[in-house]
């Protein structure tokens, strides 16, 4: 009896190191077309972290979501500021993002400038862990990034070393990058359309809440204090807002803007601009302004960018 | 703790190794330890509940087997359930009558009333019932009462099973608990392989549908009617997967230990009718109603109407089980409503026997039970019908949301039915070939799948909060 449940324990085991191998061996074969994959990436977002982590010399770097992609024309920038300029922007992404990002940066090139996009309402909303999986392909190639992703826990460090665990749900982003028709020119991706023939238009959100997110504005202040100890000048900027947001005598808000006065970083704030607010011919979307309003703005912009790239350059 | 978090996989390697390394007379121990871990992972103040809830039905059982008159035996029952209750009404519906107290009479809003916004413990529902279910069944003569305090203590909270059902018999679960449980190689395969089936439903399904539908519901009025049908019938499926995945991997964590859960859902979306749907889905909480609420107050021993007023009083009762919300009692009484109907007419007309027939009630079940997804679904009964409103209009563009979410969520799906429709007509007749090497490549896939196309961020199960 005792014998027969010994032969059984040890079928099993057998079973399951079988099992296991069987899965080793897929995940390494896997793990040679995945990086091939990524490597050859010729278009889409991979394309452009790849050129970011790997290739980029550019003196100026825009970092943000949507709000960049879309908005932030470089060619205009390079054109006004005579500075070789990337679009960094990636849909979806918030601080803790741009945290990660900015450690690869800082290791391998200091640009010259640091654009960061914000807006006041991101300081309330949660931080987005859940987005930052779009930066696991890169786990082992750069080792920065391993503080963001494993949490600080061997545990996780060991599953990444899975292509599936790196890899996963990225596998259609790789393949489908190819296909797609999408306009890029320099990480920025213009969207074509108005707000003037939409029936409707999304309401204005209500006002801020009382408390800002802590954890939002630690990481705010992490990913400025990382800049202004680094070779790159770091300038924040507020894009324009279809609908007009103030933030009157919040306090949270005016305590975050003392503290980039303090630490004397420029803080251009297109939010409320005229030029912008309800004008529904330059916007795609109540929260992205459309190509004819990105080459607008991004003009707008580089007009309080020159000054300060001019006087640096006098220093 | 959560099934779908590490710290569970390396809790549960743990507990299986070490159960059977143990001499079956410790192994009681460990599990019951293991379960007042896993419990007060979440919350150490939990555990308080969870041992008051035993104790209280641990010494009404045994008071009401040497209950010297029937009077007594009774007072004992009532007992066991009014503690029972009462702890499920303070902690999960304080608020909710609080507040629905005063929506009906305002001036009561004025008065202070005592509304509680306690904290609502995980499976506060599953075990109360569970635990309550014992003492009926004690009470009616169908089990006798344990004497065995540890044992019982852990058939009330015994891990898998704890947070989400399904909510076993004591008839069935604690004599299970007394026998001892050898190394079995088929049933610890089967179970990891149920196991993996459950990751797949929660991880690659259900969360991957969730983040379509989170990005509809919660911003319902700016969508189209078109999106929130998607939205809806993607809800459908994201429940579904949500709790049968828990169900699986519940089930399948109990067999590598050596015990039999019962089956929580029999392909439900496969129904051709209400009454059948409900012998699909949730079956433990189904037979639950059924033997403890619904042939007590009559069930269809009586006159027709009484009989339909019973089923409606289930669904309703139900659909408050299900959470401390409008919403969820109107979901039942929807439900209660379609079978009341069904009841009255019956569509068994030769025409509908054909597989064109059989299908057209397919749909329809599954058209109806997506209707009462909306209200279960909603933050409340108006935002419901708005929606349902918006739906029935048709208008407007398909929002398709991130693109490459959209096609995972669609290759999950298909995944899903060509598994589940494969299942329903095609059962497998492969006991035999279980553990073959086709077994081995297909659990090699879903493996992989799981990695590759599971949301890991996602968070818990939905029915948690009930």
């Amino acid at each position: 009896m005792k014998a027969s449940k010994h032969i059984e324990v040890k079928q099993l085991i057998r079973k399951i190191i079988l099992f296991l191998l069987a899965f080793v061996l897929l995940d390494v074969i896997s793990a040679v077309f995945l990086e091939k994959l990524l490597v050859n990436q010729s278009r889409g977002d991979y394309q452009k972290f790849n050129y970011l982590f790997n290739e980029s010399q550019d003196q100026i770097i825009f970092l943000g979501n949507s709000r960049v992609e879309h908005q932030i024309v470089p060619q205009v920038v390079e054109e006004t500021t005579g500075l070789n300029a990337y679009n960094a922007g990636i849909g979806g992404r918030d601080i803790l993002f741009s945290n990660a990002v900015l450690d690869v940066l800082l290791e391998r090139h200091q640009a010259n400038y640091l654009v960061l996009e914000m807006q006041w309402a991101n300081l309330f909303d949660p931080v987005k862990e859940d987005r930052m999986s779009f930066l696991n392909p890169y786990y082992f190639s750069n080792p920065e990034l391993q503080k963001w992703l494993n949490e600080g826990r061997i545990d996780k460090h060991f599953l990444y070393h899975s292509s599936f665990v790196r890899y996963n749900s990225t596998l259609w982003d790789l393949l489908s990058a190819s296909f797609t028709s999408d306009e890029i020119d320099r990480g920025y991706k213009p969207l074509r359309g108005n707000l003037e023939n939409r029936s409707t238009v999304t309401p204005p959100n209500q006002g801020f809440p009382e408390e800002l997110n802590a954890r939002k504005v630690e990481l705010y202040k992490s990913f400025i204090n990382k800049v202004l100890q680094s070779k790159s000048q770091l300038i924040i900027i507020v894009t324009p807002n279809f609908h007009p947001k103030e933030i009157g005598s919040h306090q949270g808000l005016h305590s975050f803007i003392r503290f980039l006065k303090e630490k004397k970083v420029p803080l251009l704030d297109f939010g409320n601009s005229e030029e912008y607010v309800e004008n529904k011919s330059i916007f795609y979307d109540v929260r992205h302004l459309n190509h004819e309003g990105a080459v607008e703005f991004t003009s707008m912009l580089c007009d309080s960018l020159t000054p300060i790239v001019n006087s640096d350059q006098l220093q | 703790m959560l099934f779908n978090s590490l710290s569970f996989l390396y809790f549960f390697c743990v507990v299986v190794i070490v159960f059977f390394s143990l001499p079956h007379r410790y192994r009681w121990m460990l599990l019951l330890a293991a379960s007042y871990f896993f419990y007060a992972y979440w919350k150490l103040e939990y555990l308080v509940l969870i041992v008051f809830s035993t104790l209280v039905d641990y010494a009404v059982a045994l008071k009401m087997e040497k209950a010297s008159t029937p009077a007594y035996k009774k007072a004992f029952l009532w007992l066991s359930i009014a503690l029972n209750l009462g702890v499920l009404v303070l902690f999960k519906y304080s608020g909710f009558l609080g507040n629905s107290l005063a929506t009906i009479f305002p001036s009561l809003s004025d008065q202070n009333l005592l509304i509680y916004n306690l904290v609502l413990p995980v499976g506060i529902s599953f075990y109360t019932f569970q635990s309550m279910s014992y003492s009926i069944d004690v009470y009616r003569g169908q089990k006798k009462a344990e004497k065995h305090l540890g044992i019982f203590a852990l058939y009330v909270s015994f891990f898998p099973q704890l947070v989400a059902g399904p909510i076993e018999r004591s008839t069935s679960l604690l004599p299970q608990f007394f026998k001892k449980q050898e190394i079995n190689q088929e049933r610890i395969l089967s179970g990891l392989s149920q196991i993996l089936r459950g990751f797949f439903k929660k991880l690659v399904v259900a969360d991957r549908l969730a983040i379509y539908v989170d990005a509809i519901y919660n911003n319902y009025d700016n969508h189209s009617g078109l999106s929130l049908a998607l939205a809806t019938f993607f809800f459908a499926f994201q429940i579904y997967c949500d709790f049968s995945g828990y169900s699986d991997i519940a089930i399948g964590s109990a067999r590598v230990l050596g015990y039999d859960l019962m089956e929580n859902f029999k392909r439900p979306y496969f129904a051709k009718s209400v009454r059948t749907f409900w012998s699909r889905w949730h079956i433990s909480l189904s037979t639950w109603f059924r033997d403890y609420l619904y042939i007590p107050i009559g069930g269809n021993r009586v006159v027709k109407w009484r009989m339909h007023y019973n089923l409606m009083v289930v669904f309703l009762v139900s659909g408050l089980w299900h959470g401390a919300n409008w919403t969820f009692v109107f979901w039942g009484g929807l439900h209660g409503l379609y079978l009341i109907f069904e009841l009255l007419f019956p569509l068994n007309i030769s025409r509908f026997n054909s597989v064109l027939g059989q299908g057209l009630k397919m749909v329809k079940t599954f058209v109806l039970v997506c209707l009462a997804w909306v209200f279960f679904r909603s933050e409340s009964i108006d935002q419901a019908f708005e929606i349902i409103h918006k739906i029935v209009s048709f208008k407007g563009s398909l929002y398709f949301g991130g693109q490459s979410n959209f096609i995972y969520a669609v290759i999950a799906l298909f995944l899903l039915l060509l598994v589940e429709v494969k299942q329903e007509w095609l059962p497998s007749k492969a006991s035999k070939q279980l553990f073959t090497y086709q077994w081995g490549i297909k659990y090699l896939v879903i493996f992989v799948l799981i990695l590759l196309l599971g949301v890991f961020d996602k968070g818990q199960f939905i029915y948690f909060q009930f």
